[in-house]
């Protein structure tokens, strides 16, 4: 069988499995029913990876598999751009469901599985299915899929705040699909039927300010999907609050097909959008990462912590896709090839290592039965081998060598240091922008995964349920581990990884020189040279203890306590550690902190109790959201007064609405 | 009338206490010997270097404690003799023991003998760390230092005085084991 022929089975299949497992979900609660369905939840992505790695490792060249009536007869092709985005989809939810066979057994009195199972199963089948796309009206059909089955699957613990969160990410979803469905409209010439090819001609019939209407409109859909500032209020409240293998598909791959979508868009119909584009896509992204960055280091939940890091990483993407659009347009394509580049290196790093985090933040609660910083701790002594696995996730997180995210953020940071050269005023302001606010983000992000890390691991539990709790099972561990594996295989095998990619990685030179490394080896190698030192030291570190002349002896003994036992209360609190962070950033962060005393005795003022009361200010939902909601209510609520029931009144409309026509039709 | 009641009970009623055993004072050359005798145990013991304590107590009634304070004062003055008194046990090369060990120190014995470098030498100060002294049998307490950790010298007297315990320990330190 060729390869192209392999691919295409394997595609497929992939499809079909989540069909089955969909079905399966749905037919039952019987225990053959269930395992069928996580039988082809995991079949379904091993068939995929392998049919996208042969497509992408064997270059095989765009490939159609297929039409059918039911998606209005646009056929399914697959190209580079989305055998990548599958290759990453497929990636994340063998993980995911690998995690969700026995999460999902385990957790089915919070997450009903006759809800959860088929819904995952067509989440995965709506991301495929819009990765496979090459119409419009079916790109359309499974992004709303996806955004409805991931809307169900966020409050399916049937709590309140889920459900809150849910209509949240539904008002922002549907409004975001609402202008994507005007988009496409206006950019096919009023018709939802075209495919991206017939796109690409009949978008440059339209005008120059229709065409720029439907670029904001799409990038905003886009972007909004994606969680970019000022659109990513969802994003932390409905992220978290989904089953964990769910929130790791969400944030590791859903996001990224949004990125694809934009990407899809912007490359079929402007291909040459103006430099300002690239200019304020680059300030959002830039800012949304500064921002999401510092509340990542505020929160105080695991999954929360994640999920403003997903905003932090989604804004890097953009700040690299803007980067490259406005480095393109300014004339220097070597660097923007390199600025892309770090893009698709960041959108698989970072789906890998945050689809393992929430994998992992499920499986820390599974044990502990709590998400909050403030409870957890000490759970690297009962849970060794996940904490191992986590640690790896953290520091891919923090973007440290050698890592694939730190290939990605180091690919930036060369082409941003490159820029300095061009002499360019607008290049060079940007690429300053870039390299401050990287160096912000950077060092935050470390921080926030330093907490993350030590608060759940280190020291002693924080509270009795942290204190019981055991290694989760090795069905859990196992995919945790393999996704760290994954970004660590990424960053040191990253000078081979270019077949893997839409784009070839090796752009710049180890120098900061402009221009392609003409001989010798590429920027890339950094990863694995320090990966190869690092292990180096490692080994002689290892040696030189176990050698049989060294004289150090060691007796393991307690902390020196001064006879008082050391307890949980005596610790360091996630507030207390980010406090600096806080205070640092109080005009951006906002917290209203209230004391209030009231006297023990009326008679005595000084023996009082205290009351501490701290809390978020109303952030980007109070300033932004909420105006706008009450806004629309305001205007609903007014609009409402001419259904007041006086069939007089209504006579009255009918009889202007007449007159009025008739003045404008004579 | 509550003063003449007073006087009548202090000068005619029972006796409680007993006479003081006399012991003979320790003199300033008693002293003198005793540091020389412990300079030239430390200079073979620990190759010049000056010795560590790390003073415990473990339920005494600070009689003891008061003792060792004077170790320090001008007139004793230790110092000079290569001894001193550390703030952690980490930095110690000698336990001092004070007082039985009570029941809710015992814990804090134990990690502080556990918490000290080994070998590590422990030196029971005072009847009560000694052998229990007047609380021996008590519910409240375990017993003398040697329930509890292994001791190496005793420096019995309630409390010893700091020639005695200079004199002990040089003693103790002396003797071949």
């Amino acid at each position: 069988m060729t390869a192209a022929g392999l691919a295409s089975v394997g595609l497929v299949a992939a499809a079909l499995f989540s069909a089955i497992a969909a079905l399966a979900g749905l037919a039952g609660r019987s225990r053959a029913a269930r395992r069928l369905h996580h039988a082809a939840m995991i079949a379904g992505p091993v068939a995929g990876l392998g049919g996208s790695f042969v497509f992408l490792a064997w270059r095989v060249a765009p490939l159609s598999l297929g039409a059918s009536p039911l998606l209005f007869h646009a056929p399914l092709v697959v190209d580079r751009l989305s055998a990548f985005f599958l290759l990453l989809l497929h990636a994340v939810s063998l993980m995911a469901s690998w995690f969700g066979a026995k999460y999902t057994e385990d957790e089915q009195d919070t997450y009903p599985p006759r809800l959860v199972l088929p819904l995952t199963a067509v989440f995965v089948l709506s991301m495929q299915g819009v990765l496979l796309s090459s119409g419009v009206a079916s790109f359309l059909l499974f992004w709303e899929a996806m955004s409805l089955s991931a809307f169900f699957l966020v409050m399916a613990d049937g709590e309140e705040d889920s459900r809150k969160a849910a209509l949240l990410y539904l008002a922002i979803a549907q409004f975001g699909a609402g202008a994507l469905i005007v988009g496409s409209g206006i950019l096919g010439a009023g018709s939802l039927f075209a495919t991206f090819d017939t796109l690409a001609t009949s978008v440059g019939l339209l005008s120059p300010g229709a065409s720029t209407l439907a670029a904001v409109l799409v990038v905003f859909a886009f972007a909004s999907k994606a969680g970019l500032a000022p659109f990513h209020a969802w994003l932390p409240e409905a992220h978290p609050r989904a089953p964990s293998h769910v929130s790791a598909l969400m944030s590791g791959a859903m996001l990224k097909v949004a990125i694809y979508g934009l990407l899809r868009f912007t490359s079929v119909c402007w291909p040459d959008l103006p430099a300002a584009w690239g200019t304020s896509l680059l300030a959002l992204g830039l800012a949304t990462a500064m921002v999401a960055v510092i509340y990542a280091n505020i929160a105080r939940e695991i999954k929360r912590i994640l999920a403003w890091s997903s905003v932090e990483n989604i804004g890097l993407v953009f700040t690299m896709f803007g980067f490259q659009l406005l480095l393109r347009r300014e004339g220097w394509p070597v660097l923007a090839d390199a600025a892309q580049a770090a893009m698709f290196m960041h959108l698989l790093a970072h789906a890998l290592f945050k689809s393992g985090l929430f994998l992992g933040a499920g499986a820390v609660m599974h044990g502990a039965h709590t998400g909050k910083l403030e409870m957890l701790g000490g759970q690297a002594n009962r849970m060794p081998r996940l904490s191992v696995a986590v640690l790896g996730l953290c520091l891919a997180g923090a973007a440290l060598p050698p890592f694939g995210s730190f290939v990605a953020e180091w690919m930036l940071l060369q082409a941003a240091l490159t820029s300095l050269g061009t002499r360019n005023a607008h290049v060079v302001i940007a690429s300053v922008a870039v390299l401050v606010g990287m160096a912000f983000v950077a060092g935050l992000a470390v921080f926030a995964m330093v907490r993350l890390f030590s608060f759940v691991f280190l020291a002693e539990p924080r509270s009795a349920q942290a204190r019981a709790a055991v290694e989760p099972a090795g069905s859990l561990g196992r995919p945790i581990a393999g996704l760290a594996a994954a970004g660590l295989a990424l960053g040191v095998l990253s000078p081979w990884m270019s077949p893997l990619f839409p784009v070839k990685l090796e752009v710049l030179g180890p120098s900061l020189s402009a221009g392609p490394p003409s001989s010798g080896p590429s920027g890339l190698w950094l990863a694995p040279a320090l990966a190869a030192a690092l292990a180096a030291a490692l080994c002689l570190a290892w040696l030189i203890r176990r050698s049989p002349g060294s004289t150090l002896r060691t007796r393991r003994s307690h902390t020196w306590d001064c006879g008082q036992p050391i307890d949980a209360t005596m610790e360091y609190t996630a507030t207390g550690f980010s406090a600096p962070v806080r205070f640092f950033l109080r005009d951006i962060v906002r917290a209203e902190k209230h004391l209030v005393f009231r006297p023990v005795v009326p008679s005595n003022p000084w023996i009082r109790h205290g009351q501490m009361e701290f809390r978020k200010a109303g952030g980007i939902l109070g300033r932004l959201y909420f105006p706008v909601a009450r806004l629309i209510e305001d205007v609903g609520g007014w609009l409402k007064q001419l259904q007041n029931g006086v069939i007089q009144f209504y006579i009255a409309l009918i009889l202007a609405t007449l007159l009025l026509t008739l003045w404008v039709a004579l | 009338m509550s003063f003449v009641r007073l006087f009548q009970t202090l000068l005619t009623g029972p006796r409680v206490t007993e006479p003081a055993a006399l012991s003979p004072a320790a003199t300033t050359d008693d002293v003198g010997a005793a540091g020389a005798e412990l300079r030239a145990v430390l200079a073979n013991l620990y190759d010049g270097r000056s010795l560590r304590i790390r003073a415990v107590d473990a339920g005494s009634t600070n009689a003891e404690e008061l003792e060792l304070l004077a170790l320090g004062n001008a007139y004793y003055d230790f110092e000079r003799f290569g001894l001193s008194f550390v703030a952690s046990p980490r930095h110690a090369d000698i336990l001092m023991v004070t007082g039985p060990v009570v029941r809710n120190l015992e814990a804090a014995l134990r990690t502080t003998y556990d918490a000290a470098p080994h070998p590590c030498l422990v030196v029971a100060v005072g009847d009560g760390a000694c052998n229990g002294g007047i609380w021996r049998g008590s519910y409240a307490v375990v017993g003398a230092v040697d329930q509890v950790i292994p001791v190496h010298i005793r420096i019995p007297g309630d409390p010893p005085s700091p020639a005695e315990i200079l004199q002990g320990l040089a003693a103790g330190l002396r003797r071949p084991r």
